[in-house]
């Protein structure tokens, strides 16, 4: 009695990382922009604003040439998935949806990174 | 081995069918009667069950609302007293948001999921059933508790320090906590059973892209869960252990934060009005193509923006919080986002009504049409008004205000309740066997839909004239009564319209399956027709709408021409397929009905309940009830592979037992461990947050922590244990042989993890340190604490395994049971290590 292998698998975790690719990078510019002006502002107190500014700027740019190129090179999945054999219909689904989710979070990081050109790095302005 | 290429070709088999087969489903699928109804576990049994519950709960906490109307209609009023009102209040929220909206949710996809994924049952069907009765039973006493001065008062979201014992003493709170805490549990089972059978029970050609926007929804909806909920049975934790023993979490003469709570409240919170609307949308984005008999415009946009929303929703917490004083940028991200999450709410919206025009005046007006056109409004109007709570100004002014019930009601009620009275008129048929009254509908919506505008839309100008939510009642002078008069007047024209609903069930829902099959004409595979087995044989799926595009599918499903027309194993069953492409991979052997899962319920429920009012022994007695249901229902779970490979057509031969990734039990087990990576990162989050807040009550100089050797002695003993199980598992005996050592190395693996934790908890005692004494101590103990629960499940699993072991049902072929304890190992060991280096290594570098 031994156990039987399918005849058919499939990976699901790579193309499913690589789809959200996207909201991804938007969840990890939200913890860092977020994480780093609080614990900033709290322990480096004056010197706080300038690493702040820094630091926000810097990843809103990385951030933001991520989700350009994954909207401009919506391909980028099909060849990271490569080792994969998927059915073109199965191939452009994806690589569609990765691009238009990249287009939102590109919004959505854009939103986020802008707001430090408009208010102090630590101050409240109630 | 047909290929998978020639399957088109091999089906539908017109061949005759052996005679007796569908008499075997029949047999196999049998839904109990009578005293045995309460081990059913067929989806259509439980899934009507649940639904009926939530709407039960939706029904009492409108009846509460109607008496807290009733007190606000006219000012001065002394209808009820002010603390029966702030339990009213209380009671209300709680039971809308955490017994009704998600349940109702979670209750659809039961009911739903397996029927449009042409599935015989969901893929752990007492795991389902569990969740419901220990659902019925937390909500149940949760509800009841007003009725006895017990409910809670500090507001659907208890925030301390109100909650904290000091100024909610008694069990009232506790009834909180413990009770919703227990049902979040349930939902979360719920939930790894939705992302399991959505993603392994799909039929055969239903690959991702051709996957209904219900499943889709529900999708990520449970994801949702996985992440968002964890946070908020934190939160309970932290709230219920300190008011049992006094850690300071959230007293901020102890270090803590009342904050805190708020962080991990609407961490969960904020995502949980989207877990509740994406389920509603994807419903509405099921019943407008049927309506307007053209597909879905934008399908691939419309995934996109169900996966947006999800994400995004988890950026928006803070807007809850606008008014606490965080510094202003901050606030600017959480501003940044509640904006960008209104674009994939917005693009749902309008590819709705770009498929109705698309319909070229062929749209139909009945009763579930005119509850999507109403949510149209009412979430449209929620929507701007929550555009303009999320810039900061306007919140300032409007918070707390009668502002923002207005808004909320008009989301939820628009993005929800209208979408689920859709729901009950369009699905009605597929589990009555007669459909609702359009004319009855038709009066319900139209009651509804006025009585809730009459309720909520000048509430707008009742809270901008500067009414606060929450009061009990108001003096003559402040000009609010007649706009409180017309509201009280509109809820009660509301209850009016679910009371013709309800006398719309009694006259026409009539449980079973033999009534209409497909009246609406729809394209979607929970119109074949279907008996207790689900569906006669599972379909090949070439399409997004099968019943539109593949010809007679329907006579061929029932005359069994598809895959598994009947029970090659003589069991319950169902195939499972890839989880992209939906190629089919093996058949899961399921239990059927049985009391482990209804008694492991009703004892889960009494430990929690027990313990609320502090009756510990007893509650300890339930607690190992609970368990040894727990280990009974799961010695059934692992069948073994002896009925396979079996044949389920088009020439294909699955296997009927797998291990390792392909299995549905090893998918489940990782989402599981999602579960507690959620809830654990909500720890780290606190530890630190708590650190900001309060850097002076952690430790200034490194001769105050243990000495470092106990951390490294605690984590060698973690990686030893690991270590043990993965030699455990190259030990195993052939079938039918046993070997001592596979279950030496496990016990062994179990213990080490357990003196582990054990060493780690007396180091920080040996040092001095209290819990009680600062949020310091506390959070150092709670991380013990979660360590503590995950090794207690390991060593139950363990001796699960040995006992497996020694009756032959663990060998080198047969061992699931090992493989998901060793996930649970491996976890539990990572999780620990993180926490060590956080634990002793944090405090020594700041």
């Amino acid at each position: 009695m031994t156990t039987s292998k399918p005849e058919f698998s499939e990976s699901f975790i790579g193309i499913a990382l690589l789809t959200l690719a996207g909201p991804l990078i938007w969840v990890l510019h939200f913890a860092i922009v977020y994480g780093v002006q609080h614990i900033a502002c709290v322990t480096l107190k004056e010197r706080a604003d300038f690493w702040v500014n820094v630091s926000i700027i810097a990843v809103t740019v990385a951030a933001l040439l991520a989700l350009l190129f994954l909207t401009l090179k919506p391909d980028v999945l099909q060849r990271l998935d490569r080792n994969q054999p998927r059915p073109e219909n199965i191939k452009a689904f994806f690589s569609g949806m990765m691009r238009l989710l990249a287009f939102l979070s590109f919004f959505a990081v854009l939103w986020s990174g802008t707001a430090l050109f408009f208010l102090p790095a630590c101050g409240s302005v109630a | 081995m047909t290929k998978i290429t020639e399957q088109k070709a091999a089906l539908p088999n017109s061949l005759p069918r052996p005679e007796g087969e569908e008499e075997q489903l029949l047999r196999i699928w049998y839904a109990p009667t009578g005293w045995r109804w309460f081990t059913a576990v067929n989806n259509t049994t439980v899934g009507v069950l649940y639904l009926g519950a939530a709407f039960v709960f939706f029904v009492l906490a409108g009846l509460v609302a109607l008496v807290m109307r009733t007190q606000l209609a006219v000012p001065e009023n002394h209808l009820v007293s002010q603390d029966l009102y702030n339990q009213l209040f209380t009671v209300h929220g709680t039971t809308m948001m955490f017994l009704f909206a998600v349940p109702a949710m979670e209750a659809l996809g039961v009911l739903l999921l397996p029927q449009m994924l042409a599935a015989r049952d969901l893929p752990f069907p007492r795991l389902s059933a569990f969740a419901i009765w220990a659902y019925i039973i937390g909500g149940g006493v949760f509800f009841s508790t007003i009725f006895y001065d017990l409910a809670p008062k500090g507001g659907w979201f208890m925030y301390p320090p109100l909650t904290l014992t000091e100024y909610s003493p008694g069990d009232n709170a506790d009834f909180w906590l413990l009770g919703i805490g227990f049902i979040e549990i349930s939902a979360i089972a719920g939930a790894i059973e939705i992302i399991v059978g959505i993603l392994r029970t799909r039929p055969p050609g239903m690959s991702l892209d051709k996957l209904p926007i219900f499943a889709w929804s529900m999708l990520v909806f449970a994801g949702m869960i996985v992440v968002a909920f964890p946070a908020v049975i934190l939160a309970t934790m932290f709230l219920e252990i300190e008011r049992s023993f006094g850690w300071p979490f959230f007293t901020a003469a102890g270090g803590g934060d009342p904050l805190l709570w708020q962080h991990l409240f609407w961490f969960f919170g904020h995502p949980e009005v989207y877990i509740i609307f994406l389920p509603a949308a994807g419903l509405v984005s099921m019943i407008v193509p049927t309506m307007a008999r053209t597909p879905l415009v934008g399908y691939k946009l419309i995934v996109v923006a169900l996966i947006a929303t999800g994400f995004f929703s988890f950026g928006l917490w803070v807007h809850h919080m606008f008014a606490t004083g965080i510094p202003s940028l901050s606030l600017a991200f959480f501003s940044a986002t509640s904006m960008a999450v209104a674009v994939p709410s917005g693009i749902q919206v309008f590819a709705w009504i770009a498929t109705i025009a698309s319909s070229k005046g062929r749209f139909q007006l009945n009763t579930p049409s005119l509850f999507v056109l109403g949510m149209l409004f009412i979430f449209t109007v929620g929507g701007l008004t929550g555009v303009m709570v999320a810039m900061v100004p306007f919140d300032w002014q409007a918070h707390d205000t009668h502002f923002i019930v207005a808004h909320l009601h008009y989301v939820l009620v628009g993005g929800m309740v209208f979408p689920l009275f859709a729901t009950f008129y369009y699905w009605a048929p597929m589990v009555s066997t007669r459909m609702l009254s359009e004319r009855l509908g038709k009066w319900c919506f139209w009651l509804m839909f006025i009585g809730f505008n009459l309720t909520f839309l000048h509430m707008h100008i009742t809270g901008l004239v500067g009414m606060p939510r929450r009061v009990w009642t108001y003096s003559e002078a402040s000009g609010w009564g007649t706009y409180n008069f017309v509201s009280t007047v509109g809820a009660y024209i509301i209850g009016a319209g679910v009371l013709v609903f309800i006398i719309d069930l009694i006259r026409n829902f009539r449980v079973g399956q033999h009534g209409m099959s497909n009246p609406w004409q729809a394209g979607t595979l929970e119109w074949l027709p279907t008996d207790l087995y689900s569906t006669r044989s599972i379909p090949h799926v070439t399409s997004r709408e099968p019943l539109w595009d593949q010809p007679n599918l329907a006579e061929q499903v029932e005359s069994g021409q598809h895959y598994l027309p009947n029970a090659p194993t003589g069991g319950r069953e169902t195939i499972v397929t890839s989880p992209i492409e939906a190629k089919p991979q093996y058949v899961i052997q399921m239990l059927g009905p049985g009391w482990m899962h209804f008694f492991a319920a009703v004892f889960t429920a009494a430990c929690f309940l027990l313990l609320t009012i502090k009756v510990v022994v007893p509650a300890l007695v339930c607690g190992v009830l609970a368990i040894v249901c727990f280990l009974i229902w799961a010695w059934e779970l692992d069948k073994g592979p002896a009925k396979g490979p079996i044949e389920i057509g088009a020439g294909f031969k699955l296997p009927v037992y797998v291990t390792g990734p392909v299995g549905h039990g090893w998918w489940a087990m990782v989402i599981l461990m999602l579960v507690a990576g959620s809830l654990y990162f909500a720890y780290l989050f606190s530890y630190l947050y708590t650190w900001t807040v309060s850097p002076g009550v952690w430790p200034s100089d490194a001769t105050d922590l243990p000495r470092l050797q106990w951390p490294i002695v605690s984590a060698l003993l973690f990686i030893a244990g690991a270590a043990f199980f993965a030699v455990a598992k190259r030990t195993l005996p052939e079938p039918g042989e046993k070997h001592i050592l596979t279950p030496l190395l496990v016990l062994l693996g179990a213990l080490s993890s357990v003196f582990a934790v054990y060493l780690d908890i007396w180091c920080h005692w040996q040092a001095g340190l209290k819990p009680t004494e600062s949020s310091y101590g506390a959070l150092v103990y709670m991380a013990g604490v979660l360590d503590g629960q995950l090794v207690f499940a390991v060593l139950m699993m363990s001796l699960f395994v040995i006992a497996r072991h020694f009756t032959g049902k663990l060998d080198r072929v047969r061992f699931a049971s090992l493989e998901n304890t060793m996930l649970l190992v491996y976890y539990t060991v990572a999780q620990a290590l993180i926490g060590l280096l956080l634990i002793h290594g944090f405090p020594r570098v700041i």
